[in-house]
């Protein structure tokens, strides 16, 4: 029995579609990311899901209920919001007791769920601060303990690490999750962080202008993007154009102006036009002396350096994007800007798309 | 020629709060340096004295040679990107954009070609009718760009320009930011709290924490030889082990770790009894299912898919809880199995146990 | 966990759970919010705008009794000329010199703003008719005034022009209104607009005008029409300013304005000369008519309005940024806030530290006068609260955003609608129903109506300041609507409660026009006090102007107490928001 049910889904705000008849299913005790970028209305699914909107159409059932009609307080659910919206007026201790208190729990109980949540986060010392003299971190834990007691299965987040500091995020992303399955609890876990959705959910639902574009596990939605705007969203990627030769089992031939390439096993038919995508990782530099299938020449413009990789931006004749290529630290350490090099791709990382009904550029604004 | 920048002795206080304290740094015409550090660091103190919008309680600015201080910020020269943006919500792009050329009393022709070339560069010439609630939160901020190059200044100074963004937005501009600053071979300061962010687009790094300056270095050598403990946590991810120096042998230190578990290290500078830390790069670890020294071995407690690479949390027989980062192509290890975490020698770093605790020094906020 | 988890599906079964389930069923909540919107058309908006409705029912008489009479249509004219005319000029100089104070108060940081603030306010302290008496100690002409203090009057003889004596009188009574709420909308401004416009090289002047100004438009406007509305409602300063000058007993040939004839009409028809009736209500009608019709107006002309801000003068506006131009202005602004607000706004301590009261003082009428005045608002304000709080959260929070909208420009009404008129129409209302006496009762009803906005006003905006975010993690926590309110809402919006409740109960202790236009039986304080002024025929002076300022000066401390208490209260809720 899934925990959260969407049939159908379907909002709009003055005429503006913000959600386009959604389905969705999320398993109990899943953790599920929802990841979009801004406007693709993320928070607007969660606040459909937990009650503090109503769809236009469609219905939404948690743990087989069809809670549609039912207002907030009466979904079996725990929201946290953005700000976290700790109540500013009440210290620690009475912001987590809050939940149980005005369900009618005895008092012992409610103070022996406070208690334990607390210990949970690691603020129980806290108890008697009022948010405003916690940090950043401490007051997203006192949010996470306060949803948690409210004692729900299923816990909504909307963006629950942005007002933290970059370094802080990363910290603490695997902490909720953690927090999540050692409770049972299924969770949705908003987010426009790529790398965060990746890293804490089980399956990965890429939203954009209300719709669902895929939902699979995360290295699924990484590995097997079903079109141009995943297999950029996620992780880094580079575009070339072609028209299909030749589609069998195991590959897909094609040619553009220049050149052949050699790609991916594909559903498309010879003379479509067609966009070959790669993840920046998947581009090898090879040394000299080296030969593969898709080699092309490119000159580097710009080299970042971003840590564990080196971030190469570069020019081909082969295409009029920028090329990306994400090295590890020791291999890119050679390489300067204004150096030419050779780059390949191998078929199995090479992806295969049908150019997109608006235009490849269209198809990759991230905004 | 663009300006240089030098700040001596600067502090700046608030009745009892201490935003900066005593903080002395050079920037070089044409560098891009990054200040970097936790909210509340003082980062965004800097800029704001070097701007002009505070004056230091106490200590002098100098910019390209000359004291400023005192000088308001209408007369200094330099250009000024918010982390909130603030386009001025009434006037159009261009009207934004070619702002400061207006007030500055330069006649139309003039304003004309100082706008739209600031627009041009940012890309955003076509959209010069607009006004600011019609863009997305990028463009917006590609037009904040455009009215602080518009100044002419040969300083700019981005107050954390990309944190109210997207992540997969910030990722593009990052590279737009380092390519506009280098070809006009601007003197920029870059202010930010995303550690990835200020690798990716300085040519060197200030690291900042509750006030005073940490250390500073170009990326490369702060990510790869961190000298503060602090540093080596803020900056990328780093595990941490507490020891203590065992016995050194030639150029070599063994350390005994918690558990009576042993790594043997280079020992340059350490000397036996002395308490340490030891830390080690997710990605300076290999998973093996073959000893070879230095490692430790532990049980798989999680595996995590980030994309390029996978995470491994491993707990080891020391009893603490590693990250372990593979290549997605090379992860081969599932949850249970018993493995050997490898170290790579050359990336092992040591440090003197802090007095204050190993907790407060890596405190993140 | 799971133990408690199954618990909770229970719930207490005691009694006020079951009444919270009875109160949180949406049908009952939807006719609870039905009746205060039912109370608010039948109790405050409909008697406020019933005299309107004489236009049409009482059209023959209007015709042939007064616009068929020159002479009337003369006084009517003149006087609505009077108080429009007045009204203009006081929002002009309140807006020339009040920007000016409001961007010191906020932009700058000093020590002691606090007490500037205060300061700023005092006079809202001092009820209108004193306010009347003292602007016209300092500079007006007072036929047979004995022991009078050296004043502004003593350099030119004293001004005994009604226009310049009214416009004297209402920078006192509006200005502290301009500069409030100047510097609330300036202080919601970010500062961060004028630092990039700098930054980018304008001068102080220059970011100010092409940046900070155009986006403070709606500030102008909200200042504007509340310093209008105060102008044109004030009775009890008028009359007694307008007395004082004249040196005798006001009737119809004396120079009025629109809510001071229709208090001498009033009068007049109390004692008798019911044939004035048609004449009455007919300015009354025109009041409120022209009222609203501002208030249209000014909505409209500052949306329309642009602040030039494409011309920039870089040279002239820095030298005007720096060194001496803005002290000079600086200086101008608190030449003016002390010699044409403040001073003469207290001048009448001047004159009790010089005399003494003529008859004895009659303890028993002052206390009476006292106690009413203070019962009556006392019960207004709780009504204000009961009814008004509910239709606030209707406003700010209703599922149906149309009729908040709706509610919220009709709950200006009462504000704007002269409160001589407002109470000439409220008797109206009731008396044509056949409820003859219950004065009292009217009065407290027709004080309801006017002080009712302040309490809505305070509270939407408090409701609207408050992060909606509260009430729904509250809810999604399984609180139900009285829960969260009770436990999130109220207690964050105390605050703006309590700032209304303290600004509808000193308007009504200080209203003078409403009083008198619903009955000229209740005695209250400043209806006493207009009454001291009038002249005793016998000596030709005020008939004890001693007796008139000891009841201001107590009036003026309870309401500065509460003033305090405001501040006090607002301060705190900034500090933990």
């Amino acid at each position: 029995m899934p925990n959260i049910f969407l049939r159908g889904i379907a909002k709009r705000f003055d005429g503006r579609i913000a959600i386009d008849h959604i389905d969705l299913e999320v398993k109990n005790g899943e953790y599920m990311a929802i990841l979009g970028p801004t406007g693709a209305g993320k928070t607007t699914l969660l606040r459909m899901i937990a009650g503090l909107t109503q769809p236009d159409e469609g219905d939404v059932l948690i743990g087989g209920k069809d809670v549609t009609k039912l207002p907030p307080e009466e979904r079996e659910l725990a929201y946290m919001s953005q700000t976290y919206s700790l109540f500013p007026h009440l210290h620690v201790w009475d912001n987590v007791r809050f939940s149980p208190e005005v369900k009618g729990l005895p008092p012992t109980d409610t103070d022996r769920l406070a208690r334990e949540m607390l210990l949970l986060v690691g603020l129980l010392d806290r108890r008697d601060a009022y948010p405003k003299e916690l940090s950043g971190g401490m007051q997203q834990r006192t949010a996470l303990a306060r949803a948690l007691a409210a004692g729900t299965n299923v816990l909504l987040l909307d963006e629950p690490l942005r007002a933290l500091d970059a370094r802080l995020r990363i910290a603490l992303r695997l902490s909720i999750r953690k927090l999540c399955k050692d409770l049972g609890v299924t969770a949705l876990h908003v987010t426009h962080d790529q790398e965060e959705a990746l890293l804490v959910a089980d399956r990965v639902a890429i939203i954009r202008h209300g719709k669902i574009e895929q939902l699979g596990l995360s290295r699924q939605v990484y590995n097997d993007p079903v079109g141009p705007f995943v297999a950029q969203f996620l992780g880094e990627a580079d575009f070339f154009l072609g028209e299909v030769d030749v589609v069998t089992q195991e590959k897909t031939l094609l040619h553009s102006k220049t050149r052949h390439w050699e790609a991916r096993p594909s559903k498309l038919h010879p003379g479509q036009d067609a966009c070959l995508a790669v993840k920046s990782e998947n581009v090898r530099v090879l040394k000299d002396g080296e030969d593969a299938v898709n080699t092309f020449e490119a000159e580097v413009t710009r080299r970042l350096f971003l840590g564990k990789f080196i971030g190469l931006e570069m020019t081909s004749a082969e295409t009029t994007l920028p090329v990306k290529v994400r090295l590890r630290a020791e291999e890119g350490e050679q390489i300067k800007e204004g150096s030419k090099v050779r780059l390949a791709v191998e078929p199995r990382n090479f992806m295969v798309f049908p150019i997109p009904p608006g235009g490849l550029a269209k198809e990759l604004e991230v905004e | 020629m663009m300006p240089t920048v030098e700040l001596r002795k600067v502090s700046m206080r608030f009745g009892k709060v201490t935003a900066a304290e005593d903080v002395s740094l050079t920037i070089k015409d044409g560098e891009y340096l990054a200040i970097l550090g936790p909210s509340g660091c003082g980062k965004t103190t800097l800029a704001k004295m070097v701007s002009g919008i505070w004056e230091p309680t106490e200590g002098d600015v100098y910019i390209d040679g000359r004291r400023v201080n005192g000088i308001p910020p209408e007369e200094r020269r330099v250009g000024y990107v918010f982390q909130n943006i603030v386009l001025f919500p009434h006037l159009t792009v261009w009207d934004n954009a070619a702002y400061s050329p207006r007030v500055k009393g330069l006649d139309r022709p003039q304003q004309e070609k100082i706008g739209n070339e600031a627009l041009e560069l940012v890309e955003m010439l076509k959209e010069s009718d607009k006004f600011p609630s019609e863009l997305s939160g990028g463009a917006q901020q590609k037009v904040g760009l455009a009215r602080a190059l518009a100044t002419r200044a040969g300083l700019l100074i981005l107050d954390e320009p990309l944190s109210a963004l997207d992540a997969r937005v910030r990722m593009e501009l990052r590279y737009t930011l380092r390519k506009l600053v280098k070809n006009l071979g601007l003197t920029a300061i870059h202010v930010t709290h995303d550690q990835e962010e200020a690798m990716s687009v300085a040519d060197r790094i200030v690291i900042m924490r509750k006030g005073k300056v940490v250390e500073d270095g170009p990326p490369s050598e702060l990510y790869h030889n961190p000298k503060q403990l602090f540093t080596a946590n803020f900056l990328g991810e780093s595990n941490f082990l507490e020891g203590v120096v065992d016995r050194t042998i030639d150029s070599w230190a063994v350390i005994e770790l918690r558990n009576e578990q042993f790594l043997r290290v280079r020992g340059d500078g350490l000397r036996r009894g002395q308490a340490v830390v030891v830390s080690i790069r997710p990605e300076h670890l290999t998973l093996a299912k073959v000893a070879a020294a230095p490692m430790l071995t532990g049980k798989v407690q999680d595996v995590h898919f980030a994309g390029a690479y996978v995470r491994y949390e491993v707990a080891v027989r020391t009893g603490d809880a590693m990250i372990v980062d593979a290549m997605a192509d090379e992860a081969r290890f599932n949850t249970g199995e018993d493995v050997i975490v490898l170290f790579d020698l050359e990336h092992v770093r040591v440090y003197p146990r802090p007095y204050a605790g190993l907790q407060e020094a890596l405190k993140l906020e | 966990m799971n133990e408690a988890k199954a618990r909770m599906g229970l719930g207490g079964t005691d009694w006020r759970r079951s009444l919270l389930d009875v109160f949180s069923r949406r049908g009952v909540r939807g006719t609870g919010y039905g009746l205060v919107v039912v109370f608010f058309i039948f109790l405050v908006l409909l008697p406020t705008l019933f005299v309107l409705s004489y236009l049409f029912t009482g059209w023959n008489d209007i015709q042939t009794v007064v616009l068929a009479d020159p002479a009337k249509m003369d006084i009517i004219w003149n006087a609505i000329g009077l108080s429009f005319g007045v009204a203009f000029f006081v929002t002009f100089l309140d807006l020339i010199f009040g920007l000016p104070l409001a961007w010191f108060i906020v932009r700058r940081n000093f020590r002691g703003k606090s007490l500037l603030n205060t300061i700023i306010d005092s006079p809202l302290a001092v009820p209108t008719a004193g306010l009347g008496i003292s602007v016209v100690l300092f500079w007006g002409v007072i036929p047979n005034l004995a022991n009078r203090p050296a004043g502004a009057w003593s350099l030119f003889g004293g001004t005994s022009s009604p226009f310049w004596i009214l416009v004297l009188l209402h920078l006192t009574t509006t200005f502290p209104y301009m500069v409030r709420s100047l510097a609330a909308i300036l202080d919601e401004i970010d500062l961060e607009y004028e630092t990039a416009a700098r930054i980018s090289g304008a001068s102080k002047l220059t970011a100010a005008r092409t940046i900070t100004l155009p986006m403070f438009r709606s500030g102008l406007a909200t200042g504007a029409i509340l310093c209008l509305a105060k102008a044109l409602s004030e009775t009890g300063g008028v009359m007694a300013a307008l007395t004082l000058i004249s040196g005798r007993v006001l009737d119809e040939n004396s120079a009025l304005n629109g809510t001071a004839l229709i208090g001498v009409w009033k009068g007049s028809y109390d004692a008798g000369t019911s044939a004035l009736l048609p004449a009455l209500t007919f300015v009354s009608v025109l009041m409120i008519l022209f009222s609203l019709l501002l208030l249209v107006l000014v909505k409209v002309l500052t949306l329309k309005f642009h602040i030039p801000w494409k011309k920039v003068w870089p040279s002239a506006e820095a030298r005007l940024s720096k060194g001496a131009a803005p002290r000079v202005r600086d200086g101008a602004t608190f030449f003016f806030l002390a010699i044409m607000v403040l001073v003469p706004s207290f001048f009448i301590a001047a004159y009790m530290a010089t005399s003494s009261p003529t008859q004895g003082v009659d303890w028993g009428m002052f206390t009476n006068g006292l106690l009413l005045s203070f019962g009556i608002a006392a019960a207004a304000t709780a009504v204000d609260l009961l009814l008004g709080i509910p239709l606030a959260v209707l406003i700010a929070r209703g599922k149906f955003k149309r009729l908040g909208g709706i509610l919220d420009t009709l709950v200006n009404i009462p504000y704007i609608v002269p409160s001589a008129a407002l109470g000439l129409s409220l008797g109206f209302f009731y008396r044509n129903m056949g409820i003859r006496g219950f004065d009292i009762l009217l009065v407290t009803l027709a004080h309801v109506a006017f002080t009712f906005p302040f309490v809505v006003r305070n509270v939407v905006g408090g409701l609207e300041g408050l992060d909606r975010g509260y009430e729904d993690t509250a809810r999604t926590l399984g609180a139900r609507p009285f829960q969260a309110f009770r436990k999130i809402i109220f207690p964050l919006i105390k605050p703006s409660i309590l700032a209304g409740a303290i600004m509808a109960f000193t308007r009504s202790i200080g209203e003078t026009g409403a009083t008198i236009s619903v009955s000229g039986n209740v005695q209250t304080a400043p209806v006493l006090i207009v009454n001291y002024i009038k002249q005793d025929p016998s000596t030709l002076r005020p008939r004890d102007l001693y007796t008139a300022g000891l009841l201001i000066a107590v009036l003026s401390i309870v309401t500065f107490v509460a003033i305090l208490l405001m501040r006090f209260v607002t301060r705190r809720r900034r500090k933990n928001a």
